[in-house]
């Protein structure tokens, strides 16, 4: 559909009257108007997205995750939607898949880990740690008896975007944990735990950081909070929650 | 053989003798349970090979249920379900037993079996543990490839850090290709491009008179040579010319080049004759303003043009003013400009308005230049009137008419305004770091906004991370 002429003439003595505002607006509105369509249509339904990444992890469509991911992009899907929304999507339909036993746990796992090098490689450049020491420093673990890492990623992910610098220690010893907290100085401890770890398992950790250092504050938080609303008692963290804004906030308080 | 037996006719099944049975069972599964039809287990039997697992004797008269983790549970029961309303429907299902005495988890796939008693079902179970155990190894070596990237993360930050802290100029180059791969921000202040724009260029196409191969073949042979060599290198834009000190090395099979590059001593002063007349010429009558100042910003001495585009009649009014009474933005516009050119030497275009006597105001691109002064420095301003130039560049009424005609009526317009808010904001805000040379204090100054909220919005239009890399 083309403008008709009064449209054009309306356009333009608006741009007249409005002077540089009007400018600015119209620049605007022809960046909005140019912008890739997908994150709207992914609004409006995200279930071929979905889908479609589902089936490339799975290794069922013959296209590779990594082609899949990079279309998405192409159709104006930002990487930020993508690891906050359609990944953690993709991984619950396939722990769907295994409990309806459409899949196997062997595929599951390849398919998780194809989801795990995708957030690394969308998340490459995201980075907070840059000169700017006002930032806060969060150090991200995961009990050792951790069967999942995806979604621990992902926070890793999220906690470099809000600002904070990370250190990411996926599946360590608690000795370990020790020797992080000595060497360096961090501002919190985020624990993430899935479904499969336990309470005890999380709270032998946040027990390892608060008697290493008894004020720094620990947050909880994962699957692991669906089958445990009190876990923040349970543990001993100062928060449990899937929230990071929640989360953070206690990081800045100690600050 | 097919599960519902439509290979094997009914009258050629051989008989087996119930007492066989259970041995020819335990050769086929590693695990077979007979459970009743509420999931009682009546017998349990295992291979020899499997027997050992978990004390099977414990199992029998007890519930299956009490033997499965909490999200097999469910899968047990949907897949019992399953079975009993369509038996030929059902399919082999994966469960994980875990026995509570001893802790031992192990995965096992069954399939159900009618065994003509409508009281009970076969289960019939194949190990899965030897799965179990390469996907632990596949889990094992992601999570040490997890670790060697956030061990590389902080390789990289160092890096950048290191990079950007040399004074040295330093830049990267592809051997074979001859692009540039990298380069830090003292190289491209050197070479007056920003760093994305050197990054992915060839780096011979920036000087003077030199092919690729033989650029990097005069380079190499330097590195080679004994002692500390270099060569000159001139800029093909502004003919200045440098000192390139290059070192070879292989980087994961990629040939690379670091080249350090230091200006040539006395590169920028010509002993040309010419030039201080053409200078004096483009003072007294060019079309741009040119103001000169001390490094408080107040005016030393003003031309011609200035005096026109400020409707001032003489020289003398305008000496020992600010030049921020002529600035649309004032003081704020002069401290971006002062800051700016005293941090990276020199402001190449810096938009804003010129006031004139009478508050007239017109738009103009300001570039500013420090005075090299050993007792006190200062500064040399060339004024450009844009009001011209401007009405060339603004895109056409027609284009942004179509603009809004493709957005009204795919979205509502909450959504518009919403989306457009968002981009002016990102606009403005990008102007405001581009014009004070990423001083984000005077840009925060400028937009009106704290510290603070610049830098969540910065962070909301994924500005930060970009101009600290630069």
């Amino acid at each position: 559909m083309s403008p008709s002429r009064s449209q054009l003439l309306k356009a333009d003595e608006s741009q007249h009257s409005s002077g540089r505002f009007g400018d600015l607006a119209s620049k605007a509105l022809s960046e909005v108007a140019t912008r890739g369509r997908g994150q709207d249509i992914y609004l409006a339904s995200n279930a071929p997205f979905v889908g479609r990444l589902l089936n490339a992890a799975m290794s069922r469509s013959g296209e590779t995750l990594r082609d899949a991911a990079q279309s998405l992009l192409a159709q104006g899907i930002p990487a930020e939607v993508i690891i906050d929304d359609i990944v953690p999507r993709v991984a619950r339909m396939m722990g769907e898949e295994w409990v309806r036993d459409i899949s196997g746990f062997a595929s599951v796992t390849v398919g998780s880990m194809y989801l795990q090098s995708l957030v690394r490689e969308l998340s490459a450049s995201w980075t907070a740690d840059d000169a700017d020491l006002k930032l806060s420093t969060v150090l991200l673990w995961m009990p050792e008896s951790a069967q999942h890492t995806l979604g621990a990623t992902v926070v890793s992910t999220q906690l470099r975007r809000m600002g904070h610098s990370v250190q990411f220690a996926p599946r360590r010893s608690l000795t370990e944990l020790t020797d992080a907290l000595t060497l360096d100085r961090y501002d919190a401890v985020v624990v993430s735990a899935s479904f499969s770890e336990t309470p005890d398992d999380v709270r032998a950790v946040i027990k390892t950081v608060k008697a290493h250092a008894p004020t720094l504050p620990v947050a909880v938080g994962g699957t692991i909070l669906k089958h445990n609303a009190d876990l923040a008692a349970q543990t001993g963290a100062d928060v449990a929650t899937n929230d990071l804004e929640v989360a953070s906030q206690l990081f800045s308080v100690a600050k | 053989m097919t599960r519902d037996g439509t290979y094997w006719d009914i009258g050629t099944v051989p008989h087996v003798e119930p007492e066989r049975l259970s041995a020819i069972i335990s050769a086929l599964a590693d695990f077979a349970l007979v459970i009743d039809r509420d999931g009682k287990i009546i017998s349990v039997l295992a291979s020899p090979a499997h027997s050992s697992i978990t004390a099977l004797d414990q199992w029998e008269n007890a519930n299956v249920r009490d033997f499965l983790t909490i999200e097999s549970v469910r899968k047990f029961e949907d897949t019992l379900a399953g079975y009993l309303s369509d038996a030929k429907a059902q399919r082999a299902t994966e469960l994980n037993h875990f026995d509570k005495k001893t802790e031992v988890e192990f995965p096992v796939v069954y399939t159900m079996h009618d065994i003509g008693s409508e009281e009970t079902i076969l289960l019939m179970g194949r190990d899965l543990r030897p799965i179990a155990e390469i996907q632990k190894q596949l889990v094992d070596a992601q999570l040490a490839v997890e670790r060697d990237f956030e061990l590389k993360r902080g390789y990289d930050t160092r890096f950048r850090v290191l990079m950007q802290s040399v004074s040295d100029a330093m830049v990267f180059v592809n051997v074979s290709t001859g692009m540039i791969i990298d380069a830090n921000a003292a190289a491209a202040t050197l070479l007056r491009r920003s760093v994305d724009a050197l990054k992915n260029k060839e780096f011979a196409k920036l000087f003077e008179d030199q092919g690729r191969s033989e650029l990097l073949a005069e380079m190499a042979a330097s590195a080679l040579s004994e002692g500390p060599t270099s060569v000159r290198l001139v800029d093909q834009k502004n003919q200045r010319a440098f000192k390139a000190t290059p070192s070879f090395f292989r980087a994961a099979g990629t040939r690379t080049m670091l080249c350090r590059l230091t200006p040539e001593a006395g590169s920028d002063a010509t002993s040309n004759e010419t030039i201080p007349r053409a200078l004096n010429a483009v003072f007294e009558v060019g079309p741009d303003a040119i103001v000169i100042t001390d490094a408080e910003g107040r005016i030393a001495s003003a031309n011609e043009a200035f005096l026109d585009m400020t409707d001032t009649a003489h020289n003398a009014a305008v000496e020992g003013r600010s030049l921020a009474d002529y600035l649309d933005r004032g003081t704020i516009d002069l401290n971006v400009l002062l800051d700016g050119t005293g941090r990276s030497g020199r402001t190449r275009i810096y938009g804003t308005k010129l006031k004139g006597q009478f508050e007239g105001l017109s738009a103009v691109n300001i570039s500013a230049t420090p005075v090299d002064n050993e007792t006190h420095g200062g500064f040399t301003f060339v004024i450009r009137s844009t009001e011209s130039a401007q009405k060339g560049d603004a895109e056409s009424p027609a284009d942004n008419a179509q603009s809004a005609v493709d957005l009204v009526g795919n979205a509502s317009l909450k959504e518009i305004v919403a989306d457009t808010t968002d981009v002016i904001e990102k606009i403005c805000i990008e102007t405001a770091i581009e014009l004070t040379s990423n001083n984000r204090v005077a840009a925060a100054e400028m937009l009106g906004l704290s510290r603070q909220s610049l830098y969540v919005k910065l962070r909301k239009y994924g500005l930060l991370s970009r101009t600290d890399d630069d």
